[in-house]
Parts: C-alpha cells; sequence; structure tokens
C-alpha cells in the first residue's frame, strides 16, 4: 500500500482561526494528531466541519477520498454514521440511562436491538466498564463517564475518532489511562484527532498541529 | 426514574382532551346503537319491519279484524291507544293516562317489571279487566310500588269499571307521566282519543302492505301510514337530542380543539426534553427521517393507552346512563373503527405538527 493510499483526511483553506494561507492539513491512518491554538467556536467549527456535521464555507475538506461539499447530506449522515465517532469535551451521556443504554443509544436506530446490545457489551469489556453496565451516569466518576462517551464513539470501529479535549476533568493517572485507549485503538486502524487547549497532555500524538 | 416519570405525565396530561371526545363519541355511539337495536331487536331477529297507522276513527274492533283481512296478513297487529281517565281507590283519586294494549305492545316498548306481570295474549283474548300501571302512578294512588291484586275504579268517560292491578313497571328516569296499561279491547273503540296500530310485516313484503294500508286507511279513515323505527326510549334520545345536538356538537368541537392543543404542546414539550438525544443521535449520523419514525411509533403507542382508556370510560357512562334509560348500549366494530380513526387522526396531526422542532434544530 503506497503512501498516498492511505490518507484519511485532507483539509485545504478552511479559514478556522488562524488557518494560514494555502495551509493544508493532511493525516494519515492510524495517526495520532493534536490540534491546538483554537478558541471554543473555532474548536466546534473545525469538530463540525471535520466530523462532517456540516460542509465547509471555505476551502476543501476531503474525507476518506469523498469531497464533502460536494456530498448531499444522506451521504453525510452515512459517513458519520460508518466511519467517525465524537467525543466531547463534557461528555454527552443522558442521566437517566444506564452505561449500556447510553452506549447503544444511537446505534438502536441503526441495528436490531439485540445486535446493539451485543456490539454495547463488546465495547464496554474492550474499555473496561462491563461490570457497571447498568449503572446510572450520575454513579461513574469522571473518568468513567469519558470512557462511556469512548465506547459510544467507538462502538461501531469507526475509521476517525474526533476527541474535543476529555482532559480538563481527568486525574493525571486518569489521562494515562485514557491515551492508552488511544493508543489501542490507533494500533487497531483508528485515526484520532484531539483537539486541546495546552500541549501538556498531547504527549500521546504522532504531532501537533498548532492553528 | 423520576425524569420517567415526568415525561409520562407530561405525555398523559395534555391527553385529558382526547379522553373527553373520544369518551363522548363512545358514549353516544354506543346508546344510539344500542338504542336502535333495543328498538327493533324483537323483530330484527325475525327479519321483520313495523307500518304504524295512526287512527281515531275506528268505531268497533271488529274493524281491527277486517283491517287485517283486507290486508291477508297472518301477522300480528300492536295495538296501542291512549286515553285520559280517572282511576279511583279507597283513598286516591287520579287523572291518569290509559294505554290500551295488546299483548305484542311490550315487543316495541322496553319495559321492566318491579312486580307481578305484563298483560298476555290470554287478558286480551277475554278482555280482563287487568291493569300494569307504573311505578309512579303505584306511589301516587299507594304509597308503595307493591300494589299486586289491588282492585281499582277506572272512570272512562262517566263509566266506571273495576280492574285489577296484576303488574308494576318501572320508569325510566326521564319519565314524568303517571301510566296504566289494560287491555285496549276492555274500552270500545270508539272511546279512545287516540290509536295507533302497528303491524309487524316481513321486510320482503313491507312496501306492498304499506301501499295497500295507505289506500285502505286513506279510503276509509282518510288517515296516513309511516314505517316505525322508534319506540320511546329512542324518541327520548331524539327529542334529546333535538334540543341539546348544537351545545353537544359543541362539546365534542371544542374538547376535540381542547385535546389536539393540548397534545401539540404536550408533545412539543415532550420533544422539548428530547433535545438533548437527539442532537447525539443527529451527531452520530442518525437521519432525521429515522429519528421521526420511531417517535412517531413511540408516540402513537403511548397515544394508544389514553384512547383505549377513553373508549372504555365511555362505554362504562353508557352503561350507566342505559342504565336509567333501559338501553344496553352496544358498540359495533364500524364505530370502534370510527372513533379510533378520529382519536388517531388528531393525534397523529398533533404529532406532524410538533416535529417542526426535530426538523429547524441544529447540531451545537
Amino acid at each position: 500500500m503506497s503512501e498516498s493510499e492511505n490518507i484519511v483526511i485532507w483539509a485545504e483553506n478552511l479559514k478556522i482561526g488562524n488557518w494560514p494561507e494555502n495551509f493544508i492539513i493532511i493525516i494519515k491512518g492510524n495517526e495520532i494528531v493534536g490540534i491546538t491554538g483554537l478558541n471554543t467556536e473555532d474548536k466546534q467549527e473545525l469538530l463540525k466541519i471535520f466530523g462532517c456535521i456540516k460542509k465547509p464555507n471555505n476551502g476543501r475538506y476531503i474525507f476518506d477520498y469523498e469531497d464533502t461539499s460536494l456530498l448531499e447530506i444522506k451521504r453525510l449522515e452515512s459517513i458519520r454514521r460508518n466511519k467517525i465517532g465524537y467525543v466531547f469535551n463534557s461528555p454527552r451521556l443522558l442521566n437517566d440511562l444506564n452505561v449500556i443504554k447510553n452506549v447503544t443509544l444511537w446505534l438502536d436506530y441503526i441495528y436490531p436491538r439485540k445486535k446493539a446490545y451485543e456490539m454495547g457489551m463488546n465495547i464496554l469489556k474492550e474499555i473496561g466498564m462491563k461490570d457497571k453496565r447498568h449503572y446510572k451516569i450520575d454513579q461513574l466518576s469522571n473518568l468513567e463517564k469519558v470512557l462511556v462517551s469512548l465506547g459510544s464513539a467507538l462502538i461501531n470501529k469507526p475509521l476517525l475518532l474526533l476527541v474535543d479535549d476529555v482532559y480538563t476533568y481527568l486525574r493525571p493517572d486518569e489521562i494515562v489511562e485514557v491515551n492508552n485507549l488511544f493508543r489501542k485503538y490507533a494500533h487497531n486502524g483508528t485515526t484520532i484527532i484531539i483537539l486541546a487547549d495546552a500541549v501538556n497532555n498531547l504527549s500521546i500524538v504522532d504531532r501537533i498541529v498548532n492553528l | 426514574m423520576k425524569r420517567n416519570l415526568y415525561q409520562i405525565i407530561t405525555l398523559l396530561f395534555p391527553s385529558i382532551g382526547l379522553i373527553i371526545t373520544i369518551s363522548l363519541l363512545t358514549l353516544g355511539f354506543s346508546i344510539y346503537q344500542g338504542g336502535v337495536k333495543c328498538a327493533t331487536s324483537y323483530y330484527f331477529s325475525n327479519d321483520k319491519s313495523i307500518i304504524s297507522i295512526s287512527s281515531n276513527s275506528m268505531t268497533d274492533w271488529s274493524e281491527l279484524t277486517e283491517l287485517k283481512e283486507k290486508l291477508n296478513i297472518d301477522d300480528e297487529i300492536i295495538v296501542s291507544s291512549e286515553l285520559e281517565v280517572s282511576l279511583s281507590t279507597d283513598m286516591e283519586k287520579l287523572r291518569i293516562k290509559a294505554i290500551g294494549i295488546n299483548s305484542s305492545y311490550w315487543n316495541i316498548e322496553n319495559k321492566k317489571i318491579l312486580y307481578g306481570r305484563l298483560i298476555d295474549e290470554e287478558d286480551v283474548e277475554h278482555a280482563n279487566p287487568v291493569m300494569v300501571i307504573n311505578e309512579k302512578a303505584a306511589i301516587d294512588l299507594y304509597d308503595t310500588r307493591d300494589v299486586i291484586s289491588k282492585r281499582i275504579n277506572v272512570d272512562v268517560k262517566g263509566t266506571i269499571r273495576s280492574f285489577t292491578i296484576i303488574g308494576v313497571v318501572k320508569d325510566p328516569f326521564y319519565n314524568k307521566e303517571v301510566l296504566c296499561f289494560i287491555p285496549y279491547n276492555t274500552i270500545s273503540a270508539n272511546k279512545w282519543n287516540s290509536m295507533f296500530l302497528s303491524i309487524a310485516v316481513p321486510k320482503h313484503m313491507k312496501n306492498d302492505i304499506k301501499e295497500k294500508a295507505k289506500k285502505i286507511m286513506q279510503d276509509k279513515y282518510n288517515t296516513d301510514v309511516k314505517e316505525a323505527s322508534e319506540y320511546k326510549q329512542l324518541l327520548f334520545i331524539k327529542n334529546w337530542l333535538d334540543d341539546n345536538i348544537i351545545a353537544l356538537c359543541l362539546i365534542i368541537f371544542i374538547s376535540t380543539l381542547v385535546g389536539f392543543a393540548t397534545l401539540y404542546f404536550g408533545f412539543n414539550n415532550y420533544i422539548d426534553n428530547l433535545m438533548d438525544r437527539l442532537e447525539i443521535l443527529k451527531t452520530f449520523g442518525v437521519s432525521v427521517d429515522k429519528i421521526k419514525i420511531k417517535l412517531f411509533n413511540r408516540l402513537c403507542l403511548f397515544e394508544i393507552l389514553p384512547l383505549a382508556f377513553s373508549m372504555a370510560m365511555g362505554y362504562i357512562a353508557a352503561l350507566v346512563l342505559g342504565n336509567y334509560i333501559f338501553i344496553k348500549p352496544i358498540i359495533t366494530f364500524q364505530h370502534l373503527f370510527i372513533i379510533f380513526g378520529y382519536g388517531m387522526l388528531f393525534i397523529i396531526l398533533a404529532i406532524l405538527l410538533s416535529f417542526n422542532r426535530i426538523k429547524n434544530f441544529d447540531i451545537d
């Protein structure tokens, strides 16, 4: 496989933050990339464009060899369903649901309930949360909340995992645990982009893009 | 748990308008259907229609036999003639409406016996001086309902005859009259103030006999014939509807509007509470159509509960009301389908309208 065939993201001239003129970001498969230097608003915008939630207003964003500015909404939805996972800064979890239901929430709309449950159990086993599958969200620690959020994002074995700075509420030992998980999934074929305010916690990344 | 309970309450509470509307419709349909069935059940099961003749000019009961012969029918003629008479006991004297009948009369006038028995064929055949009175008459005359075997004097236009009370019938709640029933032939034909003859005929012969009866009645008595479809209970409903139909329609219309509006706002509120969930789903690429379909199914299924509950409530209310007007409510599949369809229609409309919120929301 040649190097050019392994490109997951090609982004140019997106005009987000201080995006330099004619600047191109190329991210390859299995890479862990940290992006820093963006304010909250720009970070949201980048997440939306990289996550195929919206099309770029300027420039080009090519994800897995598809120019997203040319795609229909249905295709964008399909890409999000099948190829992208999201972990947000404050984990988006529903307090009235237990761990397994939070993890399989969106899969219930895609697959039969039994299959979604099986997939949920597998991912919880992988992230070490199987024993707490019936716990309510408010019974979990900050690390566990991040793990559940990760489980929900990784359940479908995505090509790209977008992580909005999850380190804020974690202790150093917990950050190490989360980074180890990132490393494991990157090794298994997932490209990971971590958006962070500071570079302190980005020791895990292969490279840092400062915008 | 608390959130689930809150969501159930926010969905159930707006269903009050729906419950009122559907209960009213179920009550109305089942009482009407029960009334029609009650009114015609005896003859309906025998595949017969009833033709009614109003005749005040009959001078002799032999004319009744003559009429039967002319119409060439073997079927029964139901007699119901009316007259104001005076009843007197040792204690009381009472002006009362006397109804002259034969035993077939009970087939079209649904009466519940409190004590004794009804007038039968033998009483009419021998013109026995027997009488059935309603409970109001019994109380007015004797201060008690159990008045079987008591003798009573009847003053018919100056002629006094003695009758024996053989039965007391229960009054429907709307009846304010004092009534007595006697065999029609105990009083001569020309003394009755009004006379109705109803002829139960096989359905396929209805038109022929009607034409024949019309000709005879017009030639001889200058009166018309009509097909009877009602009895007192139905007349009561009809009269009540005539007086209150606008109010009833208005209540159903307003409760439909209120039901629709409350459901719409209830669904909106429910969707507002789901926004964080919907946002997660949309982020992960679940299509809005899929979200809508699943939400639509869930809301429809949920609203079937109050729909079924209100239909059951309506039927129970009909049973209670029917007990007072002697109608056993009946609800047919067609009526159930219409009521259910009506309820589902405004549930679906309210759901679809509230879906605008899902269409318009954006992912933050």
